[in-house]
């Protein structure tokens, strides 16, 4: 990451579009809570809102980890 | 005799976490000779991705993680997941935001929320003021680990050590390797905290089913059979904590998470902002763990039934401790007193720092030289450290004797501190994009929330019409900064925005430090 050029366009004034994968999370935990807060079906054996939780909470580093490779391809690191 | 073998267990173990805090100091005095504030309170901005991982998963699983949350899970079910949403929200916030505070904090030296705040506004009281504010929210906190290690140490020790002594117990060591060592200290106990957190976890997920139910199946099919109203919101008479309650506290923490000011200090800890953001891809992984406190919490309503209010935290160590010999509790408990000591030593080092740099620091700047403005090495850094490790000892026996005297329920505390830190985001974090928020606005904006939140919980009120209040009191907080920011007095701040904003991602090399600041500034304002 040091070797940016000095003098170049700050990286940070760019569209990063994949910082959106940075939602996700919210979109699996909040907005997604009113359909899953259920009992049934259960997903081998958990209840379904809890296996959802799981779900979001193993989804998560996965959404960074996409915003991050979305900002590896356009050279920001 | 179970109470010696698991007391001896605990005070090697003690022992050994005392040695690591103390042998953390001495790591870096080979090379770089640096003893100032930003060696103490930011590791000397040098800790890779493994350390910053193991500190930060350290800071944010504390001993509510054993207690409180195993405690939720067994009296309302559902509403403890609030704890996983939130942290995962705002490990993934932090992916932006603690690489945008570290560059901030390194290109003007800063240590903390509180230098931030000052440099950003230019007013050095506004540092001291949030200095203060902040140490009212932490301080509880700190009261907080002391009371869990207490009860963790005085249940695993079957007794033998009273509460009163594991209370000091806590206090004492803790403040010993902070004082010593500052955040190099506490990253190096959170390697031991979190091997042990993560096997015995591990080891309870998967033992304590097998031993009680016959396996997960088991243990499922019979929580669903017969404990329904714990599976889904609101849970089993939680008093409120619906799903109202559970999307507006879990959008309220995780803003709050990335700015509270250990979780800050673990982010000035880092070597790069490309470390920070590696780290928010692993952190988030952390939070599968705290399932098990919660699963196992729920597993203790089968098999230790009708424990009531505070007792109910202790609702997972009933299981260790009728289930397995006295080695394997002692175990346990070095894990949750790890728990307790890792984020404890970090909010003493942040309240610390905060006071050294901002309170007593800018108190005497301007005259001395010391003040926020003055370099954190050199002799004015070392001047604020000592101040800063002082303030460490006074807030710590002043947190011991608020244990001893005025107790109080577990996470309540918490959720007070959080609502009321929430209200320092828009000064901070929408300030540091945003050139027009005025002092002015900031101040008012956050005066407002604050007033909100302590009406609320104070008159009983929180959650407030099924909303957590500090989101209400977040909202009201920015309506009341823009009105504030477009109406209000303007004074002329000549700095460039490059001085003022955070312009992210700029790395000026070695020595540019101080032209460097203005590069790049003129189109940051998003």
């Amino acid at each position: 990451m040091r070797n940016q050029t000095p003098g170049g366009a700050p990286p940070g004034s760019r569209k990063r579009p994949a910082l959106l994968w940075l939602l996700l999370p919210y979109v699996l935990f909040l907005a997604a809570l009113p359909l899953v807060n259920r009992l049934t079906p259960t997903v081998f054996g958990l209840p379904f809102l809890f296996f959802w939780m799981l779900l979001a909470t193993v989804a998560t580093p996965g959404a960074v980890w996409l915003a991050r490779r979305g900002d590896l391809r356009r050279g920001h690191r | 005799m179970k109470a010696t073998v698991a007391t001896s267990v605990f005070a090697a173990f003690m022992a050994l976490t005392l040695a690591l805090g103390l042998l953390a100091v001495r790591a870096r005095r080979g090379g770089r000779r640096e003893r100032g504030l930003a060696e103490w309170s930011v590791g000397g901005r040098s800790l890779g991705t493994v350390f910053i991982w193991v500190l930060m998963a350290g800071e944010s699983y504390t001993s509510f993680s054993y207690l409180g949350a195993a405690g939720w899970g067994y009296r309302f079910g559902a509403p403890v997941l609030y704890v996983i949403a939130y942290m995962s929200c705002g490990y993934a916030l932090g992916y932006v935001v603690g690489p945008m505070l570290w560059a901030y904090a390194r290109r003007h030296g800063l240590v903390g929320i509180t230098d931030i705040v000052a440099h950003r506004y230019g007013r050095p009281w506004l540092g001291t003021a949030v200095a203060l504010f902040a140490t009212v929210c932490l301080l509880p906190y700190i009261q907080l680990q002391i009371t869990g290690m207490g009860v963790v140490v005085s249940t695993i020790s079957y007794g033998a050590i009273s509460l009163h002594w594991a209370y000091f117990l806590g206090f004492a060591l803790t403040t010993t390797f902070v004082v010593v060592s500052g955040l190099r200290g506490s990253a190096w106990v959170s390697v031991l905290k979190d091997v042990l957190v993560i096997a015995t976890l591990g080891f309870l997920a998967v033992y304590v089913p097998l031993h009680y139910f016959d396996g997960y199946g088991a243990f499922l099919d019979r929580m669903v059979a017969e404990k329904p109203q714990w599976l889904t919101f609101p849970g089993h008479e939680s008093g409120g904590l619906g799903q109202g309650w559970f999307l507006s506290t879990t959008v309220v923490n995780s803003l709050t998470v990335v700015i509270f000011p250990t979780t800050v200090a673990g982010y000035l800890g880092a070597r790069s902002a490309d470390t920070l953001r590696r780290n928010a891809v692993y952190l988030p992984a952390y939070n599968v763990l705290l399932f098990v406190p919660v699963a196992l919490g729920m597993a203790a309503l089968f098999v230790v039934p009708g424990l009531t209010g505070a007792q109910s935290d202790l609702a997972l160590f009933k299981l260790v401790t009728d289930s397995l010999p006295a080695w394997a509790v002692g175990v346990i408990g070095v894990a949750a007193a790890l728990s307790s000591i890792v984020p404890m030593a970090v909010f003493m080092l942040v309240i610390g720092t905060m006071w050294g740099r901002s309170v007593f620091g800018a108190r005497s700047g301007g005259r001395t030289g010391t003040g926020p403005e003055a370099p954190v090495d050199g002799p004015a850094g070392q001047r604020q450290k000592r101040w800063s490790q002082l303030v460490v000892v006074a807030a710590g026996t002043l947190a011991l004797l608020l244990t001893y005297f005025a107790p109080q329920t577990l996470v309540r505390l918490s959720l007070i501190s959080y609502e009321g830190m929430a209200q320092l985001v828009p000064m901070l974090l929408l300030g540091l994009v945003w050139r027009r928020l005025t002092w002015q606005a900031a101040v008012a904006g956050a005066a407002a929330g604050i007033t909100l939140v302590c009406t609320a919980v104070f008159s009983g009120h929180d959650p407030l019409w099924g909303v957590n209040a500090g989101l209400l009191a977040l909202a009201l907080n920015v309506a009341v900064a823009l009105t504030v920011t477009r109406f209000g007095p303007r004074e002329r701040d000549e700095r460039p925005d490059g001085e003022v904003l955070a312009v992210e991602d700029e790395f000026p090399r070695v020595g540019e430090r101080e032209q460097g600041d203005a590069v790049g500034a003129t189109d940051a304002v998003s």
